[in-house]
């Protein structure tokens, strides 16, 4: 896979594969969340080895920051190692992947940076959220809402951005409304990464849980399995 | 702001010139002196896909030191790419070979600077401790030149040919934190001609 020549997006060609999938029992599944993989090469691989070796895995979540400095080497070097794993994959875009040319990368590689599908109940939504020294629309809370509002009564909502609410990357106001937006569409699970450090509650005391995945160095992904009502989160160290 | 990284980039060159002219040996110097000792072409070496550039000589030559323009197209970039570079070398060993001159062993390093609105060189204090910019980076090398001076006087005093291996700090920091990143998936080539004057 080469970031610089045309290339099928990775995302929609997984998303085909999961919707494949999807008609499976509702509320049931469990994914595999990992972020922040940068330049440990040698750690993502052993992840895609240890993620690889679950086969009760649905799909396998990246919550961006797959590379250091947005140049299209990292964007292929990645795509190489992570192109053996067996799973479909879904990438979402992080800070240091915007930087360069590396959004034009993404774009080519992965497809578009906000999309949604559903999955046996559940409505995921990935959307960019690294806002920083972005002077408009992102995140594109107008989409955001739109598709929060589009899950209604019968789905629950998954959400995926590669930066928490209250880190570098948004605003104080920013943050308050993306977690506003959260609370008032009652989102089940708010995924990230960014921070490199693993961290699993409710800062905003709302009642919706934002899981913040620890980078790849630290050879660790986490499992989410949802069970009807019951959702587990499970750090997976390899 | 893209002007204002622009005025700063510009400042930023303008401000080397003027050291270099400015620095003991030039200022003596006649004004032909002032005139480079070479201009240098080089294809890819991260200079650009092309790059073009004056230098100076010391030492025999042995020494040099230039500025140069890169430029990558767009079918190859995504978008244009310009380039703007510092590059400097040292020749650690030199033999004398049926009138051309061969250097083996060559050592060096070149500061590299993508210009434009898409690219950061200089990060607000903010950021410093979190990115590098993007737009700055470093190609270390070593490499191998042949060369012949012409012995009748001509426009050009001779010429020369290098070629050399190297990679970008970027690049370099994969490989010493990754046992599967191997030289050869960071190293690239960049082959060159002299032309001096």
């Amino acid at each position: 896979m080469e970031a610089t020549q045309s290339n099928p997006e990775l995302n929609v060609a997984n998303l085909e594969r999961i919707s494949e999938k999807a008609d499976g029992p509702r509320n049931h599944f469990k994914i595999a969340v990992l972020a922040d993989t940068h330049l440990w090469y040698d750690e993502l691989k052993l992840a895609v080895a240890r993620i690889n070796s679950d086969t009760t895995l649905d799909f396998v979540v990246v919550a961006g920051d797959i590379t250091k400095f947005g140049y299209a080497d990292e964007y292929d070097r990645f795509a190489d190692i992570f192109s053996g794993i067996t799973a479909p994959s879904l990438v979402g875009i992080g800070n240091h992947d915007v930087q360069a040319d590396g959004k034009t990368l993404y774009l080519r590689m992965f497809g578009p940076t906000d999309f949604s599908f559903t999955y046996r109940g559940v409505k995921f939504i990935f959307f960019d959220d690294n806002a920083r020294g972005i002077k408009c629309c992102i995140p594109d809370f107008t989409w955001l809402e739109k598709e929060l509002a589009d899950a209604g009564d019968s789905l629950r909502i998954f959400t995926v951005s590669h930066a928490p609410p209250l880190s570098d990357q948004l605003d104080s106001a920013q943050s308050l409304r993306m977690a506003g937006l959260f609370a008032k569409y009652r989102v089940m699970l708010s995924i990230h990464g960014h921070t490199h450090s693993y961290d699993y509650g409710q800062p905003f005391g709302d009642g919706v849980p934002y899981l913040v995945a620890d980078d790849i160095g630290d050879r660790n992904y986490v499992a989410i399995t949802l069970s009807d009502t019951a959702l587990s989160v499970e750090r997976v160290f390899f | 702001m893209p002007i204002c990284r622009l005025k700063r980039a510009a400042m930023f060159w303008a401000f080397l010139l003027g050291a270099w002219l400015a620095c003991p040996g030039r200022t003596e110097a006649s004004r032909s002196a002032l005139l480079p000792d070479y201009m240098r072409l080089q294809y890819a070496g991260q200079a650009g896909l092309f790059s073009i550039g004056p230098g100076y000589s010391w030492w025999h030559r042995r020494v040099e030191s230039g500025l140069s323009y890169g430029y990558v197209p767009a079918f190859i970039g995504d978008r244009n790419i310009q380039i703007l570079s510092q590059r400097n070398s040292l020749s650690l060993a030199r033999f004398h070979v049926q009138g051309m001159v061969l250097e083996p062993a060559m050592v060096g390093m070149a500061t590299h600077v993508s210009v434009g609105d898409k690219y950061q060189v200089l990060l607000p204090k903010s950021q410093q401790d979190y990115y590098w910019p993007d737009g700055l980076f470093f190609w270390f090398f070593s490499g191998a030149k042949v060369g012949y001076m012409f012995r009748k006087p001509t426009p050009i005093a001779g010429m020369a040919a290098q070629i050399e291996v190297g990679t970008i700090n970027q690049y370099f920091k994969a490989y010493t934190t990754n046992q599967s990143v191997t030289l050869d998936d960071i190293l690239s080539l960049a082959i060159s001609t002299q032309f001096y004057l």
